[in-house]
């Protein structure tokens, strides 16, 4: 018989029965997909972006596709803490798989208040923090832009709670690597590789950009190198464990990840294009290990061969 | 909601501008409603990426098949209207709400704008009890205007405007919307599905004459199923400023949410 693989890898203290998670703001809060896919199959679910208060996000269009991705500016769009506590955590809570929640704040004591009000709550498993989305004025951005800002956001985030905390981080930087290194030292148990990176689009018949907004963040198989190419940079600059996730579409995306330092990986915008990516992604995983003859997913982990 | 793979049936050049695209797939076929859409995967690959929103057009449950009308707008209506008989597409469906039906008493009026006309002639084909009743249309010009044998066996009466005046009345359907109006409006339930500016102004012309007026709107997508709020189209909510969700909460909207302006 066929040789038994552990695909089962940690975040800290969050154990995962597979590396592959759903990407935040690409799976809604995971009812929207229940039809289509077997939700408990996934290693884990990052939620939609939750912010204190309910937020209505940006004018439309929001989306728009671009060569081999999309750009979008959706604004954090999400019904807010009590929101979410009342409608939407009541159905996570009912599945066998780890609940990540993205938390988004304009301010500093939003995504304390944010953390707080999770905390104790049965069926949230850890937190992503998302100090980088590139479509909103306030927050955001400039949490991760500026490494002390990054340090007094994860630290005071640190002292509120002791479930796993994710920091979520932009690409759209000079160097990536002294936030990285400032978000580790502050208490963060892992760190979620790349967010958006910046776009545009512009309709030459009306002369103006398509988003309503002006710029959106680009997503899919266009940013895959550069996101690896980030998480092989940050991999060898922190020790904490790294969450990889842009473009990646199939197994091979994932494994490539996994080599570059991904502990885990998630998946965004292939679930819009085919929802059964997640599932064959983990069961391709599966096979590729008992081809390789690898016991242990984990094995892999920053397993490129080079430098 | 399903996804499943659909067999390509052949496709029919119906005008420079649209095709229709015959489906199999009865799992789908018997559910969709008249308003509701399907999301489907144009082709494998990278680009186009993203799957394509089409409303249902025409439907025969008892043949498993259902039609989609193509207007050729970009790489991913290209490469659809040269799929060949035997291919398969990936397709999500049926989605979205679908237009709620008349109640008795109700008179429906039809108002189609360009390729608005696909979901409203299914919903022509399923309100057999309104036959004879008036359906509007409206083109840029007569080679986009097809379909007339079918209209004349469905039993309604189709009036149709072009902006050239290559054929029917020269100008707006929105004109003959409202010449209609101004005579005979008692009862009368509108749909309309078209573009932006024409759906606004026959919710307009619904408002002026309090009349009840459904609209089917289109937008850029990405899910399809409202996980990711890319479709959002401003709305009244609860009696506030908000969105709601064209995939999801719509296609189909009552004319007083929409906030047109």
């Amino acid at each position: 018989m066929g040789l038994k693989v552990d695909l089962s890898v940690s975040l800290g203290s969050l154990k995962l029965r597979n590396p592959v998670l759903a990407a935040s703001g690409c799976f809604g809060f995971g009812d929207e997909y229940s039809p289509l896919v077997d939700l408990n199959l996934l290693g884990g679910l990052i939620t939609k972006a939750v912010s204190l208060n309910p937020t209505p996000g940006n004018p439309p269009p929001r989306v728009v596709e671009t060569p081999c991705g999309m750009l979008n500016s959706i604004g954090l769009a999400n019904p807010g803490l009590k929101g979410f506590l009342r409608e939407k955590l009541p159905f996570l809570r009912s599945l066998t798989v780890p609940i990540i929640v993205n938390v988004a704040g304009g301010r500093l004591w939003e995504y304390v208040e944010v953390v707080k009000g999770l905390d104790k709550e049965d069926g949230v498993d850890g937190y992503e923090i998302n100090i980088s989305c590139p479509n909103v004025e306030k927050g955001g951005m400039e949490f991760s832009s500026d490494p002390k800002i990054a340090f007094k956001l994860v630290s005071s985030l640190r002292k509120v709670t002791s479930k796993p905390l994710i920091v979520k981080l932009s690409p759209n930087l000079g160097n990536i690597v002294p936030v990285a290194k400032v978000v580790e030292e502050a208490g963060a148990d892992a760190l979620s590789l790349i967010n958006t990176l910046i776009g545009m689009a512009i309709d030459v018949r009306t002369k103006r950009p398509i988003l309503a907004r002006g710029t959106g963040g680009l997503s899919g198989p266009a940013i895959k190198p550069v996101a690896l190419a980030l998480v092989w940079k940050v991999a060898q600059a922190v020790e904490i464990p790294i969450v990889g996730v842009g473009g990646i579409f199939t197994s091979e995306d994932a494994i490539e990840f996994i080599l570059a330092g991904s502990t885990a990986v998630q998946v965004g915008t292939a679930n819009f294009v085919d929802p059964q990516t997640m599932p064959k992604i983990i069961e391709e995983l599966r096979d590729y290990c008992v081809q390789e003859k690898i016991k242990r997913i984990s094995d892999l982990i920053g397993g490129l061969e080079y430098g | 909601m399903i996804q499943t793979k659909a067999l390509v049936l052949g496709t029919q050049r119906l005008g420079p501008l649209f095709y229709r695209l015959k489906l199999k797939a009865p799992s789908i076929s018997s559910l969709a409603q008249p308003g509701q859409f399907v999301h489907l995967k144009v082709d494998e690959g990278y680009d186009p990426l993203l799957r394509r929103p089409f409303s249902f057009h025409h439907t025969d449950p008892s043949q498993g098949c259902f039609d989609l009308l193509i207007k050729l707008r970009g790489k991913g209506t290209r490469l659809l209207s040269q799929k060949s008989p035997g291919e398969e597409l990936d397709l999500i469906g049926p989605l979205g709400n679908g237009f709620p039906l008349p109640h008795s008493g109700q008179s429906p009026v039809l108002v189609a704008g360009g390729a608005g006309i696909a979901p409203l002639f299914m919903l022509a084909e399923r309100l057999t009890s309104a036959r004879g009743n008036l359906f509007f249309w409206g083109a840029k010009r007569k080679e986009e205007i097809f379909l007339r044998d079918e209209f004349s066996s469905l039993g309604w009466r189709l009036e149709i405007s072009t902006e050239d005046g290559s054929i029917g009345y020269r100008g707006l359907v929105t004109d003959l919307l409202q010449a209609y109006l101004s005579k005979a409006k008692d009862n009368c339930l509108i749909y309309t599905c078209g573009p932006w500016g024409m759906l606004k102004e026959v919710a307009r012309l619904s408002g002026q004459n309090h009349l009840p007026c459904w609209v089917s709107l289109e937008g850029n997508m990405a899910c399809g199923v409202g996980a990711c709020w890319g479709c959002a189209v401003r709305c009244k909510v609860e009696g506030k400023l908000g969105y709601r969700r064209i995939c999801k909460d719509g296609p189909v909207f009552s004319a007083e949410e929409v906030i047109w302006d």
